[in-house]
């Protein structure tokens, strides 16, 4: 099933010390016109496929910065030029909930969302609103937007953006995060700073792994009570030989993702956008299913075919990791990605200092 | 059925106390708290116990010792209290006050009698104060601690009080590595016929004699063990196992000769049977290395066929004590 | 009509009890000699779902009438007095439906409530302003939640115990009828309040019974279970409290003095665990039969 990673708009109204928007002088929005040619092409890919369907996972910038007319113009398109393929569209959202108001409930249902992503913050100065970024004024509207979401019995989950705060008191920090949705569940990713860090937020990839580590053996005693966190949760899957991976160590990220920015730049994903490392074209320019088809996605194949025979030959960790994100991999004088990632070595720390003597399990 | 240990101080020092090397080397003001007190009798129930002894030291000075009574009778237990009797007035008209109402089938003293002869005035004086009260709910308890002792004077208590036909008669041990007066392997048959020359008082009266664990069978000739058999009601055994006391600090160990031998925590347990368990496999780690307090005991078949333990424990770790540490680790104390 | 099904706890008024029909009703009593005639004004009309009686003496002081005898009851007293003058008074509550709440304040409660449970008497802690001895509570929930023999219950814990699902929070305040999801407060007046706190300081939702139906539009009533969520808008004590969903933040206004409750807790929601995991074993080990 193809995920398109769709960025409307760049810009947020939030102010995340860690997020790289903010720099961003001039943000794009996407024209309305735009957008219906999205999903008129749509329309065309999924007549030509009828066995898939498509993700379609609206980002940022802060997608709910976008006008009642955008979201008025989505639901409009998508019944009159996907009549026939819409139910073949699962929408999903991914937003910082702060401006979330009666109206996008509506439209929410409309689209047929019925979960939303966001991320959640509880240490003060990282997520905010304004210059000063005032994180006490950001949750009061992050938690309105949840009481609304609630309230119409829509579902929510949050990702938590782990930086050299949250390294102060783990336990403390886990306990907020697991006490706040507990029939829920939430991800911990290590935050990922380009260029200066005035804030000195960044962490080292081993500092991430002995914060994952402090928490683990909490999280694995008494892992029934606790919402399903991740990479925990699916590590533990994995161990049990449930495939669960996510786009990072699947390995299978070339046939599946598409990004299509404000102005109808068409990339990998949001990321390959973001360091300008692969475009697909504009889908201005290109069909859906010539993007799937871009001959530069023979780069993540290739890299798959190379690491098994190379780098990650006799890898015990192979199936859970794939190498890692091709695009960590990206070596700027070779033009390619034919390597693994500095995340693999650190995985299996992880899970040969933590995970295997907690469990039990093996890979 | 446990012994529960609800204070660590006594209003005498007998010198055969078995308890008194418990008591030096514990806090005397020591007691069971309503807590434990709680546990312990819910530890009971689980075990499908329905009958305690309460001990001491001295159990009466307890200041809640009328409350407990009440407590376990409320929860359905019978209650025998070891007790010397000894309690100034207040005390015992407000056990009397308590326990009027109670039902006489579910509780009991046995009162440790000494001889009056060898005994203050005032002490005496005490005891009969007690069995005035509570004769008719008390048997007396002797502990014979000499190879010759007067006893007659129990017998006189029996009728004066009313008390109950069966007169308990302990045997000191030593505790191992201690000093107590207690009646020493060779003094055991002179014991026995000092106990025997009361035997017609004992059919007069038709008074049965409980025999503490301990002496083994052959200290007894075929025609002491007939006229035991008789005084004894029939009840006539040559046991030794755990008795299990369990005192205010939680702790519980065998009895009080060996209550140095393996202490442990009543918390290690789930439950009754596992705790005599515990102890049955310690006495027998003893036995394994000797076999009874005789040198005969090793091929003695009244004991291979459990007709008898070979005598008391205590005398078996006794011997231990001053020898050089060659035996299996488990025979030591812990 | 009450479409959230509240139940309503009011004073001992009987003016105001006849106003209801058809209704649950808590009546708060202090007068003894009142709970049996309550009991039979209340179910005129109307279902008396219990009558609370607060005394002022120790339980050992209190003479059950023969009239309590229909009445589900609970009685708050600020101790259980003498163990000995207690007997006399477990006889007489035996028979009846009640529930016995000692006040946490006295250090002798937690002791008195083991012997009162090892003795049949449900009971369980009433909290006020005084301090809560957090490791004799800690003894009292161990009593509880591993008892060695079958024995009535504690409050909150058994409540705590039984009702606990790894991934959900429970509020034990419907213990006291304090919880806004099922008890509404009211008084002579008729002003509606969500707690009884909320009614002695006048912080009511509305004034009228006839309100009562439309509840559930109401702002003020949709807020209030909202605000757990101000406790997360920064990690504080009870956000990053191990046992924060079987509390809820309870104990939150004495976490600066009378610290201890996180511990406390903490170790309740492990027992609640075990005593979870354990009874989803035991469900595992039944043999599945057909259907006679």
């Amino acid at each position: 099933m193809p995920t398109v990673i769709f960025k409307p708009t760049e810009k947020c109204n939030a102010r995340c010390t860690y997020c790289d928007v903010v720099s961003l002088r001039e943000p794009k929005t996407m024209e309305v016109s735009l957008l219906k040619e999205i999903f008129i092409k749509m329309d065309a890919y999924l007549k030509e496929f009828p066995e898939e369907k498509f993700e379609f996972v609206w980002h940022g910038g802060e997608p709910l910065l976008l006008g009642n007319e955008f979201f008025e113009a989505a639901i409009e398109y998508q019944e009159d030029f996907c009549a026939e393929t819409k139910d073949r569209i699962n929408h999903c959202i991914q937003t910082n909930l702060t401006l979330l108001k009666p109206e996008h409930i509506g439209f929410f249902q409309k689209l047929g969302i019925n979960s939303v992503g966001t991320s959640y913050e509880p240490i003060e100065g990282i997520r905010g609103i304004g210059k000063k970024v005032n994180s006490e004024l950001y949750n009061d509207k992050f938690f309105h937007g949840i009481n609304l979401l609630e309230n119409n019995n829509i579902g929510w989950g949050f990702i938590y953006v782990v930086t050299r705060k949250s390294l102060e008191d783990p336990v403390a920090l886990f306990h907020t995060l697991a006490n706040l949705k507990p029939d829920g569940g939430f991800m911990m990713n290590a935050v990922l700073i380009y260029g200066d860090d005035p804030d000195n937020l960044a962490i080292t990839p081993m500092e991430y792994v002995d914060f994952l580590g402090t928490l683990f053996p909490l999280w694995w005693q008494h892992r029934h009570r606790w919402p399903e966190v991740d990479p925990f949760s699916s590590l533990v899957k994995n161990a049990e030989g449930h495939n669960s991976l996510g786009c990072v160590d699947s390995g299978s990220c070339g046939y599946e993702h598409i990004y299509i920015g404000p102005n109808g730049e068409a990339s990998q994903c949001g990321r390959s956008a973001d360091w300008g490392l692969i475009s697909y074209g504009n889908v201005k320019d290109r069909s859906l299913q010539e993007i799937m088809k871009d001959p530069k996605r023979e780069m993540f194949f290739e890299r798959q075919e190379y690491l098994m025979h190379n780098d990650c030959m006799d890898c015990r960790f192979w199936k859970i990791c794939h190498g890692g994100c091709p695009l960590d991999a990206y070596d700027e004088k070779e033009k390619n990605f034919d390597r693994k990632t500095f995340w693999c070595e650190l995985k299996s720390v992880f899970i040969e200092k933590y995970f295997e003597p907690i469990t039990g399990y093996s890979f | 059925m446990a012994n529960l240990l609800i204070t660590q101080t006594c209003v005498r020092s007998c010198p055969y106390c078995f308890a008194k090397k418990h008591m030096d080397d514990n806090d005397r003001e020591g007691m069971m708290n309503w807590k434990d007190f709680i546990y312990l009798v819910d530890f009971l129930e689980a075990s499908g116990d329905r009958h305690v002894s309460l001990l001491g030291g001295e159990p009466t000075l307890h200041p809640e010792f009328p409350d407990y009574i009440v407590y376990l009778l409320e929860r359905g237990f019978s209650v025998n209290t070891f007790t010397s009797g000894i309690m100034n007035e207040k005390r015992l008209r407000r056990l009397e006050r308590v326990l009027a109402g109670a039902n006489p089938d579910k509780i009991s003293f046995v009162v440790n009698i000494n001889d009056p002869l060898k005994s203050n005035y005032s002490e005496t004086e005490r005891v009969k104060c007690f069995l005035e009260s509570f004769g008719h709910v008390s048997s007396p308890g002797y502990n014979m601690y000499r190879p010759k002792f007067e006893m007659g004077f129990l017998f006189d208590y029996i009728n004066t009080y009313g008390m109950r036909k069966h007169l308990r008669l302990g045997l000191t041990h030593p505790i191992a590595g201690k000093k107590n007066a207690y009646i020493r392997l060779p003094e055991i048959n002179q014991m026995i016929e000092t106990l025997l020359s009361y035997e017609e008082y004992f059919i007069r009266f038709r008074v049965k004699a409980g025999l503490d664990c301990g002496f083994p069978l052959c200290v007894y000739t075929d025609e002491q063990l007939g006229k035991m058999y008789k005084i004894s009601g029939g009840r006539l055994t040559f046991g030794c196992g755990p008795a299990v006391d369990i005192g205010p600090d939680m702790m519980v160990w065998c009895c009080f000769p060996l209550s140095d031998y393996h202490k442990k925590s009543i918390y290690d347990f789930n439950n009754m049977q596992e705790l005599l368990e515990f102890y049955r496999e310690k006495q027998m780690n003893i036995r394994t290395e000797v076999q009874g307090i005789f040198e005969e005991c090793d091929t003695c078949h009244w004991r291979e066929e459990n007709m008898c333990d070979g005598g008391c424990l205590a005398h078996q770790l006794n011997n231990f004590v001053n020898e050089a540490p060659v035996r299996m680790p488990e025979v030591y104390q812990v | 009509m009450n479409k959230m099904k509240h139940i309503l706890v009011c004073e001992d008024n009987e003016e105001l009890i006849r106003k209801f029909s058809f209704e649950a009703i808590v009546v708060k009593t202090k007068n003894p000699e009142h709970v049996g005639h309550i009991g039979r004004v209340v179910e005129e009309t109307n279902k008396v779902h219990c009558i609370e009686l607060t005394i002022e003496d120790n339980l050992s002081g209190l003479n059950p009438l023969d009239d309590w005898k229909e009445v589900p009851l609970h009685i708050k007293a600020p101790r259980m007095g003498h163990f000995l003058d207690f007997v006399r008074v477990r006889h007489l509550l035996a028979p009846l439906s009640v529930r016995v709440f000692l006040n946490s304040g006295y250090e002798e409660t937690y002791t008195d409530l083991q012997l009162m449970s090892s003795l049949g008497i449900n009971c369980g802690l009433y909290f006020d302003e005084n301090p809560i001895n957090w490791k004799e509570c800690t003894d009292l929930m161990d009593f509880v939640v591993y008892p060695k023999v079958p024995r009535a219950t504690v409050e909150p814990f058994h409540y705590i115990i039984t009702e606990y699902q790894p991934k959900e929070t429970i509020n034990f305040s419907g213990v006291y009828f304090n919880n806004p999801e099922k008890y509404l407060h009211i008084d002579k007046n008729e002003n509606v309040a969500l707690t009884a706190e909320n009614l002695t300081a006048g912080k009511y939702l509305f004034n009228g019974v006839e309100q009562i139906q439309n509840i559930a539009e109401n702002k003020a009533y949709k807020a209030y279970f909202q605000t757990w969520k101000k406790k997360f808008h920064k990690i504080s004590a009870c956000s990053a409290c191990p046992a924060w969903r079987i509390c809820g933040g309870f104990f939150e206004n004495r976490l600066e003095s009378n610290p201890g409750c996180r511990e406390a807790f903490s170790e309740l929601i492990d027992a609640a665990d075990l005593h979870y995991n354990n009874k989803e074993k035991e469900n595992e080990k039944q043999p599945q039969l057909c259907q006679l």
